[in-house]
């Protein structure tokens, strides 16, 4: 099965340079807002999401905080062009798996992408394990 | 609306009120003991030649009573009076027995016998010159009584026997005013310079120059000085003797001293008025100054400065009012340049993030592609050189995010060593990379507290630490020098290497200037908005072939 990834970020150029980049290896969904993001969260649940910090309307990290009560199991990946530690600290406080800074590189996605799939495996067995039968 | 004066003036206006004017005064009442202390001694002086006068006076009448006494102890002459018969037969007639330079002859003008019912019965008339002395029956007393005038009467009283009771006549004696008078000159020579005789009732017998109500006793005027008078009355003679003597010669030596006094006083004045007003006008003026240089200060010229005339309160105001306008412009400063830090930084960061989307999304479609090349080298080549583009592009933005944030520290004491050896043990690698040496931290400073930011001071010998790596070949040394100078903490990075062109040294704080190929030319300008940010100095010196020496000054905060 298609690891589902929801891309979130007001930027068109982004948006679509993620989805030629990644298209043919995830199961893409895009969203240029928070807001759009909740209504296709809603519809249908992804394994993985990749948001932008600074955004306008709901940003991403109180669409992060929104995101860990509805869908806690899915990591979200935040990327941001402000990479100062005050942005960063805040995102990773605000339990985002992993940090990218702007402009984003294709192997780092990647491999974010690729350690955030691999904890939220690791996170599915332990809750598997975890609920009796 | 009340007045007001300026300082200056009310300076004067409390030298004059407060020195000036009690001064005056105890001149004028100086000047005015002096005059009184001059009348007092004309006074006594006065008071003294009266007294030997009356006494010389007094002896003298003493001795001619003797011998008018004489008349009347004669019988014949009590015949005479008892009987009223002018001759008696055998009768021897009436003489006064005076010698030729009897003093009587001057003194008295003319004797008269009276009987018991006042009438007159002899007389006799005495001139300087003549030798007469017989008594005359008195027929016509007309003439007599010219001599009055000018004369005194004295009655010296005639009785019946030696040591009777019953009063038969009396001898009238007339005494020359003159004669007596003449008397006082010789005994008051010297002091009154003019005397005058008077009658029991005060009434002067004799003329005087000025005025004879002024005799009557106190200072008065005449012939445009000003004059002292007394009087003493004797009882025998009954008469009053009045003198009267200049003040001028006894008062004019006070005046004069009191003239020269008053004189010197008004010297004394114009002088302390005159200092007063040169040394209020320095101290005005330099208040003036003050007050003129804080106007204009309140009105934004924060570069007047005052500069200071001397070392007293005013000139400790003036260095204050400097150090004061200074600091104030420091502070405006320091908060203008935070501002614009603040602003730029803002500034930076959203042109940072305009970039770095449409470089990301750039990167991640040329890496894309990348993926999908085929194996031809120059295609690939030609990718690479794209991408590394890119990241020399986001490099720069990188630099220029961290340079307009990098006037962003937070000031407090800090100990410069910490920040300097993590700084040296983060640079080891670096140095250990290239087999250059980097020296144990060498520190001479007996305090090595300053006023700083640690982690901005740790990003700053960091970097400086880190391009002397660069520039150096294996087996060369660095190091770092703390040491204290002009009561400042000096943090000197060093280093053995390749140097710096003089025309390369001149530039390398400019902002995206740099020699190497890879640089972005912002470290050092990064190194030096931090430094300044610390309020600190920074100064590189280098020569080719032989190194660097970059020191860093930083505030003591001892």
């Amino acid at each position: 099965m298609t690891t589902r990834l929801l891309i979130v970020d007001d930027d068109r150029s982004v948006r679509e340079a993620l989805q030629d980049a990644l298209g043919d290896e995830y199961d893409l969904r895009l969203a240029e807002s928070g807001e759009q993001a909740l209504e296709l969260t809603a519809s249908s649940a992804p394994d993985i999401v990749l948001s932008d910090v600074r955004m306008p309307g709901l940003d991403g990290l109180a669409l992060l905080a929104m995101l860990r009560a509805r869908a806690p199991l899915a990591p979200v990946i935040m990327m941001s062009a402000y990479d100062d530690p005050a942005t960063i600290g805040n995102a990773l406080r605000g339990g985002a798996a992993e940090f990218l800074a702007k402009p984003l590189d294709l192997r780092a996605v990647r491999n974010a992408v690729t350690r955030a799939l691999g904890r939220r495996r690791s996170d599915e067995e332990g809750s598997t394990r975890a609920t009796p039968r | 609306m009340a007045r007001s004066f300026s300082l200056r003036t009310k300076f004067l206006l409390t030298v004059l009120g407060g020195a000036l004017i009690p001064l005056s005064l105890l001149g004028v009442w100086l000047n005015r003991g002096t005059e009184r202390s001059g009348e007092a001694l004309v006074r006594t002086r006065l008071d003294s030649a009266l007294i030997q006068l009356a006494v010389a006076i007094g002896s003298r009448w003493t001795r001619e009573r003797s011998v008018l006494l004489s008349l009347t102890e004669d019988e014949g002459l009590r015949r005479r009076l008892i009987t009223g018969s002018a001759t008696t037969t055998g009768d021897l007639p009436l003489v006064i027995a005076m010698a030729a330079d009897s003093d009587l002859r001057h003194d008295v003008a003319g004797i008269l016998i009276r009987d018991a019912q006042a009438r007159a019965r002899w007389s006799l008339e005495i001139s300087g010159d003549t030798a007469q002395s017989q008594l005359a029956p008195v027929s016509d007393t007309t003439a007599f009584a010219a001599l009055r005038s000018g004369a005194l009467p004295v009655t010296i009283p005639i009785y019946e026997s030696a040591a009777g009771s019953q009063r038969i006549g009396a001898i009238e004696v007339w005494l020359r005013a003159s004669s007596l008078q003449s008397v006082g000159a010789e005994r008051a020579a010297g002091v009154a310079t003019v005397i005058a005789i008077g009658d029991s009732n005060g009434t002067l017998l004799t003329p005087v120059p000025f005025d004879p109500a002024s005799l009557s006793g106190g200072p008065f005027g005449w012939a445009g000085g000003r004059w002292l008078s007394a009087q003493q009355r004797l009882e025998d003679p009954p008469l009053t003797i009045a003198a009267a003597a200049s003040l001028d010669p006894f008062t004019q030596p006070f005046a004069h001293a009191a003239r020269v006094g008053a004189w010197m006083l008004l010297v004394m004045i114009l002088a302390v008025l005159l200092v007063t007003w040169s040394i209020s006008g320095r101290l005005t003026r330099s208040l003036q100054q003050l007050a003129a240089a804080a106007d204009a200060v309140s009105h934004g010229d924060l570069d007047r400065r005052i500069e200071p005339s001397s070392n007293d309160e005013i000139g400790r105001a003036a260095l204050a009012f400097n150090t004061m306008t200074e600091n104030l412009r420091r502070t405006l400063r320091l908060l203008s340049e935070r501002e614009s830090v603040a602003a730029v930084g803002e500034f930076a960061s959203i042109l940072a993030h305009e970039i770095r989307n449409p470089l990301g999304a750039m990167r991640l479609r040329l890496q894309s592609l990348e993926e999908r090349l085929g194996e031809d080298p120059r295609t690939r080549a030609q990718m690479g050189h794209a991408l590394s583009d890119i990241g020399r592009l986001e490099a720069t933005v990188a630099g220029a995010l961290q340079l307009s944030r990098s006037g962003r520290v937070t000031l407090g004491t800090i100990d410069v060593r910490g920040p300097v050896n993590v700084a040296m043990q983060q640079a080891q690698a670096e140095f250990d990379r290239r087999g250059a040496v980097l020296d144990d931290l060498e520190c001479t400073a007996a305090s090595t507290a300053a006023r700083g930011d640690s982690a901005a001071l740790e990003r700053v010998v960091l970097n400086l630490l880190l391009n002397a790596a660069q520039a150096m070949q294996a087996g060369q040394h660095a190091g770092v020098l703390i040491e204290p100078r002009n009561g400042r903490i000096m943090v000197q990075v060093w280093d053995r290497g390749s140097g710096i062109a003089p025309e390369v040294l001149n530039r390398v704080f400019e902002p995206f200037y740099s020699a190497k190929p890879e640089g972005t030319g912002l470290g050092l300008a990064i190194v030096k908005q931090v430094v300044a940010a610390l309020g600190g100095e920074l100064d590189i010196n280098s020569e080719v072939g032989k190194g660097t020496l970059v020191s860093i000054s930083l505030v003591s905060a001892t």
